[in-house]
């Protein structure tokens, strides 16, 4: 039963020795994670999520690392597997989008030589297949003009754009699982509500599995099935996402949910 | 096209401005050509008449509009010690300090990039900690010192090159060459270990940024992300110190001609300026000033090649 999931955590814990005093960031984090799964991580910043979610990336260096338990993608330990292993992994079944697009996308090559990196990578398509296929991920992520969008530069692109580039890159592959890390936190209202609408639409199409980060609880419960709410490196609460914002068991969940701005229909017509 | 005619204007500019300068700082320091020419024993009488004949009594501003006009007609006048033509003086010096600058520069680059993103890659280790030693010494060297360094090591111990045994490039253009490589290490030097410890630095900033960890995220390996993101802007920042010190050494080669005997364009000026001879220090000065802003147009222009978020519009 257990090897039949598609990423399974076990028992993750963190430590990171780079400074004087040993950081710890995860504690005995749990996840099981199957196609077409879309799982919420929420907590205040520092509280582990981001961590958790790079080293199931395979992007925390594992030489100041201190770790114990698993991180086993189709059966594969994604903590312990050879490097060279990991890198095909990398992109090509497990991509990230992260929070900061102005700064995640390279500021002096071409939109197009950054989204079809992971073919140059992990398959041997000719440089003209490679475009079109980049023309059509484009057109996928709702980019106008994409021929157009192929040969600008990071700087020429507005935040949701660039945001939509770097789905875009991290799609191009089709990866089994999608780790969006803030993805919109740094973008405006209108801009969020856009970027949500295309990944739970990319989630729906290509039962790509989700892990959605966020501090805002609002957007989780737009997107999300399940939910891990997570305090001081451990996982305090998880659920399905109807019965935690329900019913939520922990004073620090409600407090969460209670952060949520609400927008009160009855008192100004 | 309205950018190249932007910059020859600001060039023209410029060039004017040095020119003024150096005429007027001339007019008022010490010294007198015809003296100089004369010699001290020559009488006052003699002196006086050479310096009406020679236009010396005239306003500064005059002085120097007469200069300006027979440059502008490609007169360069002649020289007032050597009785020759200034122009001729100075063609035959340009490709000496030009060949040795060039020299310099080719040296710098090759070994600088290597060595700055060897020690980028290796921090902390032993081979960093010991360039990194090396560099603060040769970086506290004044080039003068490298090239007496350098003869003594180089010239006198392991018999490399004949200090002092230039060879005209008319004559044998290999062995000009070999004997300006010397003088070029030691211009190089100094500015190779700035340059590593810049290059250095700047890899391990660049390696630091969120695009770094996208990159790794696309399963690429520590060298690709290295090769095919990090360096590219890492080299931002060295390119403008690479120009910078591209001009120091023309003006710095001065002094590296003089200590290894080499006639080029900084030992007529020297010369020159003892001798008060300034139709020659005027010719050298543009000549150095216009080697200068080229190569600063041409650093702006690969600016614009390598960073895109800068247009040259």
């Amino acid at each position: 039963m257990d090897e039949k999931h598609l990423l399974k955590v076990t028992d993750l814990n963190i430590e990171f020795h780079d400074h004087i005093v040993p950081e710890t960031v995860v504690y005995d984090f749990d996840l099981t994670l199957d196609e077409g799964d879309i799982v919420g991580l929420v907590g205040e910043s520092g509280s582990g999520k981001s961590m958790s979610a790079l080293a199931i990336a395979g992007l925390l260096s594992r030489k100041d690392m201190k770790k114990r338990g698993e991180i086993l993608f189709e059966g594969v330990d994604l903590l312990t597997c050879e490097r060279s292993t990991l890198r095909d992994i990398q992109g090509n079944d497990i991509s990230v989008i992260f929070q900061e697009p102005m700064t995640s996308l390279n500021p002096v090559k071409k939109i197009g030589w950054q989204v079809e990196e992971s073919l140059r990578i992990h398959t041997d398509m000719t440089k003209e297949e490679r475009y079109q296929k980049v023309i059509q991920m484009l057109e996928d992520v709702e980019l106008d003009n994409p021929e157009q969008v192929y040969n600008q530069y990071p700087h020429e692109l507005s935040g949701g754009m660039r945001q939509r580039v770097m789905i875009a890159a991290a799609m191009i592959c089709a990866p089994k699982i999608l780790i969006a890390d803030e993805p919109t936190t740094a973008l405006d209202v209108t801009i969020q509500a856009q970027i949500v609408k295309l990944l739970k639409r990319i989630n729906k199409e290509k039962k790509t599995a989700i892990i959605f980060i966020s501090h805002d609880l609002s957007l989780v419960k737009q997107i999300c099935e399940r939910v891990l709410v997570m305090q001081g490196g451990y996982i305090v609460e998880s659920g399905l996402t109807e019965d935690i914002f329900n019913n939520p068991q922990k004073e620090y969940t409600k407090k969460l949910i209670e952060a949520i701005p609400k927008v009160d229909r009855n008192k100004k017509g | 096209m309205k950018y190249a005619g932007k910059k020859v204007i600001t060039m023209i500019i410029t060039l004017f401005a040095v020119t003024l300068f150096v005429f007027l700082a001339f007019h008022f320091i010490s010294g007198d050509p015809a003296t100089s020419m004369l010699g001290t024993e020559a009488t006052p009488e003699r002196v006086e008449a050479l310096r009406e004949e020679m236009g010396l009594n005239d306003p500064v501003l005059l002085q120097y509009g007469r200069w300006a006009l027979n440059f502008l007609k490609g007169d360069m006048g002649i020289s007032y010690s050597y009785r020759m033509s200034v122009s001729e003086m100075v063609a035959d010096k340009i490709p000496v300090t030009v060949t040795l600058t060039i020299l310099a520069f080719l040296m710098m680059v090759v070994i600088a990039i290597p060595l700055g993103i060897y020690t980028a890659k290796h921090v902390g280790g032993v081979i960093d900690r010991i360039i990194y030693m090396i560099n603060q010494v040769i970086m506290a060297f004044p080039p003068f010192f490298a090239g007496i360094l350098i003869t003594l090591v180089f010239g006198r111990i392991l018999k490399l090159f004949t200090p002092g045994g230039y060879v005209s490039y008319q004559k044998d253009f290999f062995g000009f060459v070999g004997y300006l490589i010397f003088p070029a290490f030691a211009i190089a030097l100094p500015k190779a270990a700035m340059a590593v410890k810049l290059l250095r630095s700047s890899v391990i900033s660049e390696s630091k940024l969120d695009y770094v960890r996208t990159a790794y995220s696309r399963g690429n390996s520590t060298k690709a992300v290295l090769y095919k993101h990090v360096l590219k802007n890492a080299l931002i920042p060295v390119i403008t110190f690479l120009g910078m010190a591209l001009a120091d050494m023309i003006a710095g080669s001065i002094i590296i001609e003089q200590v290894f005997s080499i006639p080029g364009l900084g030992r007529i000026l020297l010369t020159s300026i003892s001798n008060r001879d300034y139709p020659v220090v005027m010719a050298v000065i543009v000549c150095i000033s216009l080697l200068v802003l080229v190569v600063n147009m041409v650093v702006d222009i690969i600016y614009g090649l390598v960073d895109p978020r800068i247009s040259i519009e």
